[in-house]
């Protein structure tokens, strides 16, 4: 599978996560096993210690030391069963390096998850991303490219690994709301926490980790501590993948090593900082343009300027653009992610919200805004309205000269354009009211039942005004009332709203069909039989119980079991025809289009051209990760946009070089 | 402001949640104390005095609710009685009545049948005497109605209006058998009850001959005229022009004229 549009990558320093990537849109398994080598199983203690060495943390924003979670949940697995589970599902709308990780190195993540699961004896590995877009279906073709060398004889690992995906909101990326989701229930944040190291992914013991922490923990095992320590600071070694976007002219995911100096990185993508930098995403705080000069990319560094490295966001926001109404813009988004679990956040963060929005029409005031939000800080199940909570206030510091010219002016004279990336809002369901106007007499009911949406003209005809999606109850009344049967209510835009949970959807869905108490028990079936009940068919009832009913609305790809698990070693992979082969050179002669999962053919991806394939420059060029070393701070090239490699035009000859850059737009060749 | 916290869109009380609460709450207390009045010896007295006047009366009521059912529902019809809003209530009170009858009906079928008064099979076939059979007869023209109200909505999108409109005046007929039914089958009404139906037939029928001879005879709705300003003077007649010849017959004699 060769994506036609991937994420950008930049670097500065040694190429480590990003190896390769220079020439290639994807590195597929033969390239990537050139480039990385085949990964060394190692027993727990033996990762633990080296995990300790060089200090690995997750890489999702919250830091945790990875050696201590590998630690708990090999303790709390020595009797048990474990699931090694991959976030690959971040939420964040600004942040894309886990995107650039499962679509253009998948191999690199699934070779840290399956490092620790066979570490931890654990079942299965689960990688959870979002549905339908390219990274699902990139993971969905390297667990099939697995797969398929392990038939053809090559000692892949054959722990089972599951790809599921899940619908994109900002508060699935929390852990417990992520496991939620892999276990097939709502994927909000629980009420109660519990640790996903004592009980995860169907109860049992799981290690839940960041994409980035496992491609890190591949890394590390590759290159032996002393290596993966030679760049970075000695606190925190290695490198960290950014993410730059906003008013940066050129936004990319850059991996430098921690200690470079955050503008290293503004320059290499041309960044404007205006106003100020977003660190850490929309629960981060904004460095001034003081602080971010002088500021230092390391959790350490980022803390000093004021901030938090988070996930790796860097947003610098631009000096074109309104900086409050920006925030508020983000506010108003973050406002309507709530799950709606807890009170203070449903009814708080809109408030807050609104707070912003008045002030920067400039007839709040910024008192009312700090009311509103010590209204839900520490008030919530999740870190969902701290993290807003923070935005917000650090916000109202960073841009007190701005918030000043509002209240004076109104405005500060500038437009907002939109800087901060945030997702394309799903349409309000919109009704409105047709009338048959050789039926309507005029009775005039309509306009009684509905007096904000119906208006009569001076002979007592009614005109009608769009209706939100809760007036449809009220609607629906004044059809059913209408004396002449004139009357038909028109859903415009926006989908039905669906209830949470209907009782005849959780029966469908066979909540009620296996008691939680006996999924272990059915987990423990002979492993050839497991083999052959994930394999991806639509009707099955595994898949169909886990995939997203609930979600079901967005497209084809609710969720794909996909194993390369438990395959009986025969040779011959002759009585399994619908097997999905991607196309492998060493394996097969046969130059076949790649018929891989694909999350949503319509939408992303387009058939795939016949053109043979053979992996070009990745073979040839570098032995080792390090290999294309130029120089410290020193850009590498970009296979986006500009120079295209002539020996990767000469390996997807079908495939003109992508000129424009966007993150996921066009079809995959 | 518009908010869905603060509704301006409740045009009636009498449709809200909390008389739906309320409605729902009686008739569970009133059917929890039936079954707790079963636990004693004089609430099982009490509950066989309540059903020996059930026995009596509900057909009564029934009759009653279905008559005000049928009056209101052709008064809603027709904006010359009542305003929009009166009209809009008069539309929930009939839907109400409805309801209410038809639940009062099926407790007086079942006593009857229950009790013993009229075999099983007269619910369907004409058993039990003719006068039952009339009842029968407009218990399933009465269902007719019931069944199209409830999914009146339905019409407004697919079939045609009259299509509703004709199976919704099954009420128009059953209800006379009904009343019949009412006066004929059982004992014999008091003079006044007589009359009172008699009287409720009467306006009745005269409303809906009102309505039909209205509907009837309503002017085709084309659109009204407009006076326009009327010609007062005629155009002038078109001038001949001086040089240009008319015909070819002219052309030919003005071309000999000048030689």
């Amino acid at each position: 599978m060769i994506p036609h549009q991937v994420p950008r990558v930049l670097r500065l320093g040694p190429a480590r996560l990003t190896a390769g990537l220079d020439h290639c849109r994807r590195l597929d398994l033969p390239a990537h096993r050139t480039l990385h080598g085949v990964p060394v199983p190692r027993d727990v203690q033996d990762l633990i210690a080296r995990v300790d060495e060089v200090d690995l943390r997750g890489r999702g924003g919250a830091a945790f030391p990875f050696g201590r979670k590998l630690r708990a949940v090999a303790e709390a697995a020595a009797a048990r069963e474990s699931v090694v589970l991959v976030n690959g599902a971040e939420g964040e709308p600004a942040s894309s390096k886990d995107k650039m990780l499962l679509v253009r190195t998948p191999h690199l993540v699934l070779d840290g998850a399956v490092l620790a699961a066979e570490a931890l004896h654990a079942r299965e590995v689960v990688i959870a991303t979002v549905a339908g877009e390219v990274a699902e279906a990139s993971v969905s073709a390297a667990v099939a490219e697995r797969r398929a060398a392990n038939v053809s004889g090559a000692a892949e690992s054959r722990i089972a690994i599951r790809v599921v995906g899940l619908r994109e909101r900002f508060i699935s990326g929390e852990g417990g709301a992520l496991v939620r989701g892999v276990n097939g229930e709502e994927p909000v944040p629980p009420g109660r926490k519990r640790r996903a190291a004592a009980s995860g992914v169907d109860g049992l013991p799981t290690l839940l980790s960041n994409t980035e922490t496992f491609a890190q923990l591949a890394l590390l095992a590759e290159l032996g501590t002393e290596r993966y320590a030679e760049v970075g600071t000695s606190k925190e070694p290695g490198t960290v993948l950014l993410t730059v976007s906003g008013g940066a002219a050129a936004g990319a995911v850059v991996e430098t090593p921690s200690g470079t100096p955050l503008a290293a990185v503004l320059d290499l993508c041309d960044a404007d900082v205006g106003e100020g930098v977003l660190v850490g995403g929309y629960h981060g705080a904004w460095l001034t343009p003081d602080a971010a000069r002088s500021a230092v990319v390391s959790r350490e560094g980022m803390k000093q300027a004021g901030g938090g490295l988070g996930a790796g966001i860097i947003v610098p926001i631009g000096s074109s653009t309104c900086p409050v109404g920006e925030a508020a813009r983000v506010a108003s988004y973050l406002a309507a992610q709530s799950a709606g679990q807890c009170g203070p956040c449903r009814l708080g963060l809109p408030d807050v919200a609104r707070a912003l929005c008045a002030l920067a029409e400039g007839t709040g005031s910024i008192d009312a805004v700090r009311r509103c939000v010590r209204a839900v800080e520490r008030r919530g199940a999740c870190f969902h309205p701290d993290g807003t909570a923070k935005f917000v206030l650090s916000a109202l510091d960073a841009f007190e000269t701005d918030i000043a010219l509002h209240l004076e002016h109104g405005s500060c004279g500038r437009p907002v354009r939109g800087v901060l990336p945030l997702p394309e809002p799903d349409p309000e369901p919109e009704y409105r009211l047709e009338v048959d106007w050789t039926r309507c007499q005029g009775h005039g009911l309509c306009a009684h039942l509905l007096p904000e949406f119906v208006d009569l003209d001076d002979y007592g005809f009614p005109s009608f005004r769009t209706m939100p999606g809760w007036m449809a109850k009220e609607a629906r009344r004044a059809v059913d009332m209408c004396p002449a049967l004139a009357l038909r209510l028109v859903q415009t835009t926006g989908e039905e709203p669906r209830p949470a949970a209907s009782p005849l959807r959780l029966v469908r869905g066979g909540v009620f069909r296996r008691p939680p108490s006996l999924r272990g028990l059915t987990r423990l079936e002979p492993p050839a039989s497991r083999g052959q009940h994930a394999r991806p068919a639509p009707a099955e009832p595994r898949s169909s119980r886990r995939s997203g009913r609930r979600d079901g609305g967005f497209g084809a790809g609710g969720e794909r079991p996909v194993t390369t698990g438990p395959e009986p070693a025969e040779p011959s992979p002759a009585p399994r025809p619908p097997l999905h082969l991607a196309p492998a050179p060493h394996l097969a002669p046969v130059p076949q289009p790649a018929p891989v999962p694909q999350p949503d053919p319509g939408r992303h991806l387009a058939p795939a051209p016949q053109a043979p394939y053979s992996p070009g420059l990745p073979r040839t060029g570098h032995p080792g990760p390090d290999l294309p070393p130029a120089g410290h701070l020193a850009p590498g090239p970009d296979p986006g946009r500009g120079s295209f490699p002539a020996s990767a035009g000469d390996a997807f000859p079908h495939l003109a070089p992508a000129s424009d850059f966007s993150w996921f737009g066009g079809p995959m060749g | 402001m518009l908010h869905r916290r603060h509704p301006r869109h409740a045009p009636t009380t009498l449709d809200t949640r909390n008389v739906r609460l309320g409605a729902c709450a009686s008739i569970t207390a009133v059917l929890l104390s039936a079954l707790a009045l079963t636990r004693t010896e004089r609430g099982l007295a009490l509950l066989g005095r309540v059903v020996s006047f059930l026995e009596f009366y509900a057909g009564v009521f029934a009759l009653v609710l279905l008559t005000t059912t049928v009056a209101l529902g052709l008064l809603t019809t027709e904006r010359a009685f009542l305003t929009p809003a009166w009209r809009v209530r008069a539309q929930l009170a009939h839907r109400a009545t409805a309801v209410i009858g038809m639940a009062y009906l099926v407790t007086h079928i079942l006593l009857m049948v229950g009790l013993g008064h009229v075999p099983v099979g007269a619910v369907i076939v004409p058993v039990a005497g003719a006068y039952v059979f009339i009842g029968v007869l407009g218990l399933g023209l009465m269902a007719v109605a019931l069944v199209t109200g409830v999914i009146r909505g339905r019409f407004a999108v697919r079939a045609k209006p009259w299509t509703w409109r004709v199976l919704h005046s099954a009420a128009y007929a059953a209800w006379p058998l009904v009343v019949a039914h009412g006066l004929t089958a059982g004992r014999p009404p008091d003079g006044w009850v007589a009359w009172s139906y008699v009287a409720c037939l009467a306006a009745v029928a005269s409303a809906l001959l009102v309505r039909v001879v209205a509907t009837l005879r309503r002017p085709s709705a084309a659109p009204e005229r407009v006076p326009a300003p009327a010609v007062t003077a005629p155009a002038a007649e078109p001038r001949e022009r001086v040089g240009a010849p008319v015909s070819l017959a002219d052309a030919r004699r003005r071309f000999r004229e000048a030689g």
